[in-house]
């Protein structure tokens, strides 16, 4: 299951991250999960939050710079080796993972990941095959 | 200058397209370089917008040149290697065309100043 992933292009000045969640905030959107990539001159903010679409909008309207990108949300065991057997499953099925980042809240005894992968119906499959569970946008949005 | 007869059969030496005033040159380790010239490869270069800003320094005695460059909505991606691919692309441009190594900053769409009439699009910090 594929879920919405809204990715912001922040340039490198002070504030500037403030303002995107300030902007959110206002709103009423909850940010659920986040990464930031960080280069010297820009920094990529990603989101997945409760009302993707709406985010998207909403920033988009306020002149920043927005991207949307399908994610996966995969439950992985949360026992030493978890990541490494879901990560076996890809690899095995040659799905390359382009960025990985954990989201805060559990989904019953698992913890969840969210990644990008170059492939990403590919990955869908081989996850799937190898028996793990994909987490629902609807589900997502509102853990 | 263009030694080729002219089309309408006039065979003088005739001069090219005038590439800018000079007084826009600048010169940046002995290179003479044009904002025109940066201009153009960015408007042949998918993904850019047309406004930039070029920004000349000078660090340990040395000229730098920043063209800092807004990027199109449509090109952003979520993905670091994929914009930084791009501004490498634009520097290499650079480099090959008019043999000086400038630095590509990415800025957000609509955060380039837009001046009225004539732009500023030199910003030199050199004293």
């Amino acid at each position: 299951m594929k879920i919405k992933q809204i990715s912001v292009f922040i340039e490198n000045i002070s504030g500037r991250l403030y303002e995107v969640t300030e902007l959110l905030g206002e709103n009423n959107i909850n940010i659920r999960a986040l990464s930031l990539a960080d280069t010297s001159d820009f920094g990529i903010l990603r989101l997945i939050v409760n009302d993707p679409d709406k985010a998207y909008n909403l920033l988009k309207q306020n002149d920043f710079t927005v991207g949307r990108t399908d994610v996966i949300a995969v439950e992985v065991p949360d026992v030493p080796g978890g990541l490494a057997s879901v990560l076996k499953a890809l690899r095995d099925s040659d799905v390359n993972v382009e960025y990985m980042y954990a989201f805060v809240e559990r989904s019953g005894d698992c913890a969840v990941m969210i990644f990008r992968f170059d492939e990403t119906d590919k990955a869908v499959d081989a996850l799937n095959n190898a028996g793990f569970t994909t987490i629902k946008g609807e589900k997502i949005y509102g853990l | 200058m263009i030694k080729e007869p002219c089309l309408c059969g006039r065979t003088f030496t005739r001069m090219e397209k005038v590439t800018g005033r000079t007084d826009d040159m600048m010169i940046i380790r002995g290179v003479n370089v044009f904002p025109s010239q940066i201009e153009s490869i960015l408007m042949e270069t998918k993904g850019t917008l047309s406004h930039y800003q070029l920004v000349v320094d000078r660090v340990n005695n040395l000229d730098t040149l920043e063209v800092w460059v807004e990027i199109g909505e449509e090109f952003f991606s979520d993905e670091i290697k994929v914009l930084q691919q791009f501004s490498k692309s634009l520097e290499r441009s650079i480099k090959d065309i008019i043999g000086v190594s400038a630095k590509v900053k990415l800025v957000e769409p609509k955060t380039l100043e837009r001046s009225q009439g004539k732009a500023q699009r030199v910003i030199d910090k050199r004293k």
